[in-house]
């Protein structure tokens, strides 16, 4: 060790301490760039997808091309961005400032997890480049155990990445435990430390399933072990039923923690307490189980039961009395509330329109007989982009903006915000409204090519993905230059009531000065609470 | 020298006793596909399975259930000598822990070999399965008997490595009463290990009747 | 204390032999439940004796059997799907 104390070094700005750091928000930080750029690259996977399908046959690649580029799309998207990017990135940041704590319970643990991201990142990333891989992100036998494709590069990059969400998921477990500040009980835990945790539960169960299910593709590709071959007594549809109980599940780790934010930030904009806090939690609750009971509606046209298709098409259905729940109790925070319509809140407006509809059109295809129609076509991917990149996207966006002050002291321009937030709604709903259209026409996903009468809707849809990608630079380009240039925010730039806004911003090493003042609650914004202290600009 | 930021060694040792449950369940799981992937295949091929089943090494299954579960037991003495301040003694019974784990992996060897000599391999590669009739059922039984018990018999591995560090700890002196919870957790890991066997145990060895 | 452990460890080695014994017997499709419950009751001891599960805080006790219905659910929900296709 050097002759330095910790903290001194913890307060050094150099690329080494950042690298060998264990604190929580650098950790924090260094996931949210690395995840960010991840966004980035599966945008410009997306963006070459949709022009490709901007005119019928062949445009810019040819159909193996087209193979490659939607795996890459998928697997960047999932692994890299949407999966870490909440709980790593913003729930390191701010789960351990949340409870009053000066760190997570295993600070080298967190590190290693990190590091292990970024050495999964790479494997992944070269292994589909160089390998080729062109079975989009699921993987599926028969397919991935004899394309000619490299995958086992790709697989194990995958079960590397997985690895690090099992690291953070028993870290924040552990933190949520054990070093809660004294007398902050479970109920009055803030939301989004609710919505992480359950995140971590769901992150600990599933992953090594997946884990599991992808090494026995390899041990299929590199020793012919055939575990899912019939002709030796294998079952394929039993690879679908392993990678869905990862999978399905995967979406509520993208979209929990993205409920979290959403729940927080509203209170925050309409300045109250959340309609019901009791709801909220234990819908959380409720969707982390029952979310782990529903994977098998991803296989209803895939030889499984007609017993089984009714049993996951019911089951499906619950997850969304429990979503319901959380939408109905964030419209009852904003009703009365007094609501400030910056761009944090746009977002979670945003959030709830997308999710909404996102939502509505999963229950129509969790309905069996409806989902023969649509499965694997158009409406199916937008379906799914309505709750991942409405979903979990605006709510990223949100929590950047909401917490950009508090990670770096500085604000961003509101106007340029408010701008950036028309132009993701906008780009959104051109590109994948048009998808709905085109799947109940008929058209199949993962085709490079369809018929010109679909010429129309699909010119739509890449010309949103434009307008997508366009303001999606354009909010990276105003809030760089707010992270360099900003104004000062001060400490509490929202007037927000949440435990996080009660200490300095950006917080000091250990985040707290004394004792966290945690003795109001974290929505409290009745008389004398410590958001009325905040500076808010009306 | 480690972290100061927990409140209490108390609650350091709390921390990491939750966090070693964690990832016990987090290896449970890792577990948990295979075990689907025994349940729908024997659902599938109940005759095969049963077959499969007395094919296998029944004796030398057995005689590994009893090692684990004196190494369980031996691992758990270890710990409360440690708790009582007693690390010879704690020390004495970790090495036979470990004694017990190396004697599991030879049986788990002898194991092995007799099968690929009798041409059982993964995948139904190997002249036996040129022998039967119907050899699906059979390959899908023995390819998830050597996934199943080879990822165990790596499990295993893997805790003796850990025995064997904490058993250097305790030799040196690194590792005492106080830190017992170090120990504790390296126990907790070793128990999930025999767990996870006894489960193993009843699906390969035992259940040779028709199911 | 140190009795628990002793009686632990001489009740596993008894269940085992009981669990061996039964695999003589025909029992038919009982065979499975059979083995599969002698393991589960196993399973048991030596989570709440030598894991001290009876004894740690809730939150662990609860992990593991939250594991073990889940484990549950996925292998029963697989397994139904495979025995009601026709
Ligand atoms: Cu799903």
């Amino acid at each position: 060790m050097s002759g330095r104390t910790p903290d001194a070094k913890a307060a050094d700005t150099g690329l080494k301490a950042w690298l060998t750091t264990r604190d929580h928000k650098r950790i924090g930080i260094m996931f949210l760039v690395a995840t960010t750029a991840a966004m980035a690259l599966g945008g410009v996977f997306a963006l070459l997808l949709r022009l490709e399908l901007l005119m019928p046959g062949e445009t810019i690649v040819d159909p193996m091309t087209y193979n490659r580029l939607f795996t890459l799309h998928g697997v960047t998207m999932v692994w890299l961005f949407m999966i870490p990017v909440i709980p790593s990135g913003f729930g390191n940041y701010l789960l351990p400032i949340m409870i009053g704590a000066r760190d997570v319970a295993f600070p080298r643990l967190n590190l290693a997890s990190f590091y292990i991201y970024l050495v999964g990142a790479a494997i992944t990333l070269a292994g589909m480049y160089f390998g080729a891989a062109d079975t989009g992100w699921t993987f599926y036998v028969p397919y991935s155990t004899t394309s000619a494709a490299a995958l086992v590069p790709v697989l194990l990059g995958v079960f590397t990445l997985g690895w690090s969400s099992v690291l953070t998921g028993i870290n924040f477990i552990a933190t949520v435990h054990t070093m809660r500040t004294e007398g902050l009980g479970w109920m009055r835990m803030p939301l989004f430390v609710w919505t992480v945790y359950g995140t971590s539960i769901i992150q600990v169960l599933v992953t090594p399933v997946l884990g599991m299910a992808l090494m026995l593709i390899g041990f299929d590709r590199l020793l012919d072990w055939g575990i899912f071959d019939p002709a030796r007594g294998g079952d394929p549809v039993l690879y679908q039923h392993l990678f869905w109980f990862y999978s399905h599940p995967a979406v509520y780790i993208m979209i929990l923690p993205a409920m979290g934010v959403i729940s927080d930030v509203v209170c925050a904009f309409a300045r109250k307490n959340p309609f019901s806090y009791e709801a909220i939690v234990w819908s959380t609750m409720g969707i982390t189980f029952v979310g782990l009971l529903t994977w098998g509606h991803h296989m209803f046209t895939a030889g499984m039961s007609t017993f089984g298709a009714g049993a996951f098409g019911i089951l499906s259905m619950l997850v969304a009395i429990f979503s319901a729940i959380k939408v109905f109790t964030w419209v009852g925070t904003l009703y009365k509330g007094s609501i400030a319509l910056d761009t944090p809140l746009l977002y979670v407006l945003a959030f709830l329109f997308l999710f909404i509809f996102g939502g509505m059109t999963g229950v129509a295809v969790a309905t069996t007989s409806l989902d023969v129609h649509w499965h694997d076509t158009y409406f199916v991917v937008a379906h799914f982009h309505f709750i991942m990149v409405g979903g979990t996207i605006s709510a990223f966006l949100a929590a950047l903006h909401y917490w950009l002050p508090k990670l770096s002291g500085r604000r961003y321009p509101e106007r340029l915000g408010r701008l950036g937030a028309a132009g993701v709604f906008v780009g959104f709903n051109l590109t994948f409204v048009p998808q709905f259209l085109l799947g109940n026409r008929g058209m199949p996903r993962r085709y490079f090519d369809y018929p010109p009468a679909m010429h129309t809707l699909n010119a739509i849809s890449t010309v949103g993905s434009w307008v997508l990608g366009a303001s999606m630079l354009f909010i990276a380009s105003y809030l760089l230059r707010s992270l360099l240039r900003g104004e000062p925010a001060g400490d509490n730039p929202w007037g927000a009531a949440g435990f996080e806004w009660r200490t300095s911003s950006p917080p000091p090493v250990h985040n707290w000065t004394g004792e966290p003042p945690f003795e109001r609650g974290a929505y409290d914004y009745t008389e004398g609470s410590p958001a009325l202290e905040g500076a808010r600009d009306e | 020298m480690s972290e100061a930021h927990f409140e209490s060694a108390e609650r350091q040792a709390d921390a990491a006793r939750l966090g070693m449950w964690a990832f016990l369940v987090s290896e449970v799981f890792l577990f948990a596909g295979l075990f689907t992937l025994y349940g729908a295949y024997r659902a599938a091929w109940p005759e095969a399975f049963a077959e499969g089943v007395r094919h296998g090494a029944k004796m030398l299954g057995s005689l590994n259930t009893v090692i684990l579960i004196t190494s369980s037991f031996a691992v758990a003495s270890s710990l409360r000598a440690l708790q009582e301040d007693r690390p010879r003694v704690a020390l004495r019974w970790l090495l036979g822990t470990l004694a017990l784990a190396l004697g599991f992996l030879a049986v788990k060897a002898v194991e092995y070999h007799g099968h690929v000599h009798e041409g059982i391999l993964p995948g139904g590669h190997g002249h036996h399965f040129a022998t039967l009739s119907a050899p699906a059922g059979q390959a899908a039984f023995f390819t998830l008997y050597y996934v199943m018990t080879g990822l165990h018999a790596l499990h295993v591995v893997a805790g003796a490595a850990v025995l064997a560090w904490l058993a250097w700890r305790l030799h040196t002196g690194a590792l005492d009463a106080r830190r017992a919870h170090v120990l504790s957790n390296g126990a907790l890991y070793w128990h999930l290990v025999d767990c996870v066997w006894i489960v193993l145990w009843p699906l390969f060895y035992l259940t040779g009747g028709q199911a | 204390m140190k009795r628990r452990d002793v009686g632990a460890f001489v009740a596993l080695l008894t269940l085992t032999g009981l669990s061996l014994g039964a695999s003589y017997v025909p029992l038919g499709a009982w065979g499975m439940a059979v083995a599969l419950g002698f393991a589960a009751i196993k399973v048991s001891v030596v989570a709440v004796v030598f894991m001290h599960l009876a004894r740690s805080p809730r939150a662990e006790a609860l992990f593991a059997l939250g594991a073990v219905v889940v484990v549950a659910i996925l292998v029963l929900l697989a397994a139904a799907d495979v025995m009601t296709r026709t």
